[in-house]
């Protein structure tokens, strides 16, 4: 499952679209050549160059045939009229048509008064899914190791295993933790195909420490699946389970910082946010992974030791709530 | 006046699930005691509470009110190896994982009770010619019905604790393997085990030391069979039970409409169960 998830992520997002339609439309300016050209060269556009004015490329654009137009005037400025219903598309198209003019620019020896520098950390054209895949990982990890243990006790319950082995004079803690330990192993195992689809298969950079990056990996497995074991200690039907994680997967999709950032959130909600483990991972993962921080960064450590914290208090309150004696 | 013999003592035991409106009371003012070494048998029709009785015996269930003494300790507190090594339980349910082989299964309760891998060998080499058990290395979620209730109970005899607990164990089995496991728990209980034992086979009962006709959560009499069946005058068991049924609503003080209800309700039951043993 982990797999089939982080293999579609990669697949589906993040990939620079193809295939736009988009007008340039030539205004016998001098400059529209090498405009032209510099944008035909692009693999995301499709220059279409028969529309002929602004006002045809106008209702072009209204009716659905183009997502845009850059109209080449003859005072040596330019316009761009974009549809802009799709925010990727929209950016897709800016970024190449700014490509396109810098390189005129640059052909006639000017530049725009704006230099932009080589970032500190991450690439020059930060892409979405740079941004995205840390989280999207964190959301895996966090998701199959709260499945794997929330029906843990349910089926024990029912079928009587949990009766015969209190019988024989287990503790708690001890039925708990070897839910985990054997868990744990699948848990490995999951969290090693995640880490290497997403780095090997689909290259998104890892600046950092691989044994970092699956450390902190682990220990978020283990919070969740902790969490999922006090949920299982409490159910009493595999509905019950159900109902009280399908609510929790929600907010951690939304509040963790996961698509989008946590200082965007509302104030008053962003508490929620950072009682999540989710949260404090995914930003522990992109700076592990875009910055290539370490264990001496405090985005980094601070979330190991929540995770670690959030696991051993759910296991408490899980082997508080899983009496031997009822 | 506390027998020291008593292996079990419960006075007064009172057990139910639930609060408020959804309340179901359970057990209701259950007094029973068994003595050290002796086999009892606990009969009654579903929903009597034998399993919920079995449980709270055990320690799984906290009793609501009431006085109980296993073994000398109270269950589940210090000093009490029950719940623990000193009891042996084989619930109704199958209760196997069903992913490990009949080996398997075995070692990993034997090892629960810290039993050396030699000890739990010699004891399964045992076990599985007693209870006629298929190859050790065969997947439990892969046995009949038989033969599965037959391997839950070689795990409650693995660690021969002091005190045995079978809700139903002969359930499915054929009749000489049944006649071969009351062999068996009567030799044991010679030795000193203590062993409850629930049924709905009533003939089977009657070969118990003592038994417990138990309904609506209280046990309606109890005795040795001869015993139980002389005042009546009756020659089965089945018929005692049947007749002390018909008498008990009745004989009850101060129970309410709805209790009397229930009671019908469950003579019913029982004299549907014992016309099946009749017929059977």
């Amino acid at each position: 499952m982990p797999a089939l998830q982080i293999l579609l992520f990669g697949l589906a997002i993040g990939g620079t679209p193809t295939g736009l339609d988009f007008a340039v439309i030539d205004d016998d300016a001098p400059m529209f050549d090498a405009i032209a050209d510099g944008l035909n060269s692009s693999e995301s556009l499709v220059i279409h160059l028969e529309v002929k004015d602004e006002t045809a490329a106008r209702s072009k654009i209204a009716s659905g045939e183009l997502w845009g137009a850059l109209v080449v005037r003859n005072d040596g400025t330019l316009l761009l009229v974009l549809d802009n219903s799709n925010q990727q598309v929209t950016s897709t198209i800016v970024v190449e048509v700014r490509e396109a003019m810098t390189a005129v620019l640059a052909a006639q020896g000017a530049s725009l008064p704006l230099e932009i520098a080589e970032p500190v950390y991450g690439e020059r054209d930060p892409a979405f899914i740079d941004f995205l895949a840390p989280g999207i990982m964190v959301m895996v990890c966090f998701m199959f190791s709260i499945i794997l243990t929330t029906m843990a006790f349910v089926g024990e319950r029912y079928d009587g295993t949990l009766d015969r082995v209190f019988a024989a004079g287990t503790h708690p803690l001890e039925v708990l933790l070897g839910h985990l330990t054997a868990f744990s192993t699948i848990l490995i195992g999951q969290v090693s195909v995640v880490i290497l689809i997403a780095v090997y298969g689909f290259d998104i950079p890892l600046e950092g420490s691989l044994f970092t990056l699956f450390t902190l990996a682990l220990l978020l497995g283990w919070a969740a699946m902790c969490f999922g074991l006090f949920v299982s200690s409490k159910a009493e039907s595999e509905f019950q389970a159900m109902q009280v994680i399908m609510p929790v997967m929600f907010p951690v999709l939304l509040l963790s910082g996961i698509l989008w950032p946590v200082e965007g959130i509302p104030l008053i909600l962003q508490p929620v946010s950072w009682a999540l483990p989710t949260t404090w991972s995914a930003e522990a993962f992109r700076s592990i992974m875009i910055r290539g921080w370490g264990l001496e960064h405090s985005v980094v450590w601070k979330a190991f030791l929540y995770n670690a914290g959030f696991a051993v208090a759910m296991l408490w309150l899980a082997a508080r709530t899983l009496k031997v004696r009822e | 006046m506390v027998a020291a013999e008593d292996a079990i003592r419960i006075v007064g035991l009172t057990r139910g699930y639930g609060r408020g409106k959804g309340r179901i009371d359970v057990l209701r003012d259950l007094g029973m005691e068994v003595a050290a070494g002796s086999i009892y048998g606990l009969l009654g029709p579903s929903g009597c509470g034998k399993t919920t009785l079995l449980k709270v015996i055990l320690g799984r269930l906290a009793p609501e009110s009431g006085e109980l003494r296993v073994l000398g300790g109270i269950p589940g507190e210090g000093g009490c190896a029950v719940p623990g090594s000193d009891v042996g339980y084989s619930p109704q349910e199958i209760a196997l994982y069903e992913d490990l082989s009949i080996d398997e299964t075995l070692l990993f309760h034997g090892r629960l009770h810290r039993m050396s891998e030699a000890a739990i060998r010699q004891r399964e080499e045992w076990l599985v010619s007693f209870l006629d058990l298929p190859a050790a290395a065969r997947q439990v979620g892969k046995l009949s019905g038989g033969q599965k209730r037959r391997v839950s109970l070689a795990v409650g005899l693995l660690h021969e604790p002091r005190l045995l607990l079978l809700d139903e164990p002969t359930v499915g089995v054929d009749p000489e393997l049944r006649a071969r496991i009351w062999m068996h728990l009567k030799e044991i209980a010679a030795n000193g085990t203590t062993i409850i034992i629930t049924t709905h086979y009533i003939d089977e009962a009657g070969q118990a030391d003592r038994v417990g006709l138990m309904r609506n959560g209280a046990l309606l009499a109890e005795g040795a069979p001869a015993e139980l069946m002389a005042p009546h005058g009756h020659i089965s068991l089945e018929q005692t039970f049947l007749l002390l049924c018909r008498r008990r609503p009745a004989d009850r003080d101060g129970s309410s409409a709805a209790e009397v209800d229930g009671d019908d309700e469950g003579a019913e039951a029982l004299a549907a169960m014992v016309g099946e043993e009749v017929v059977g």
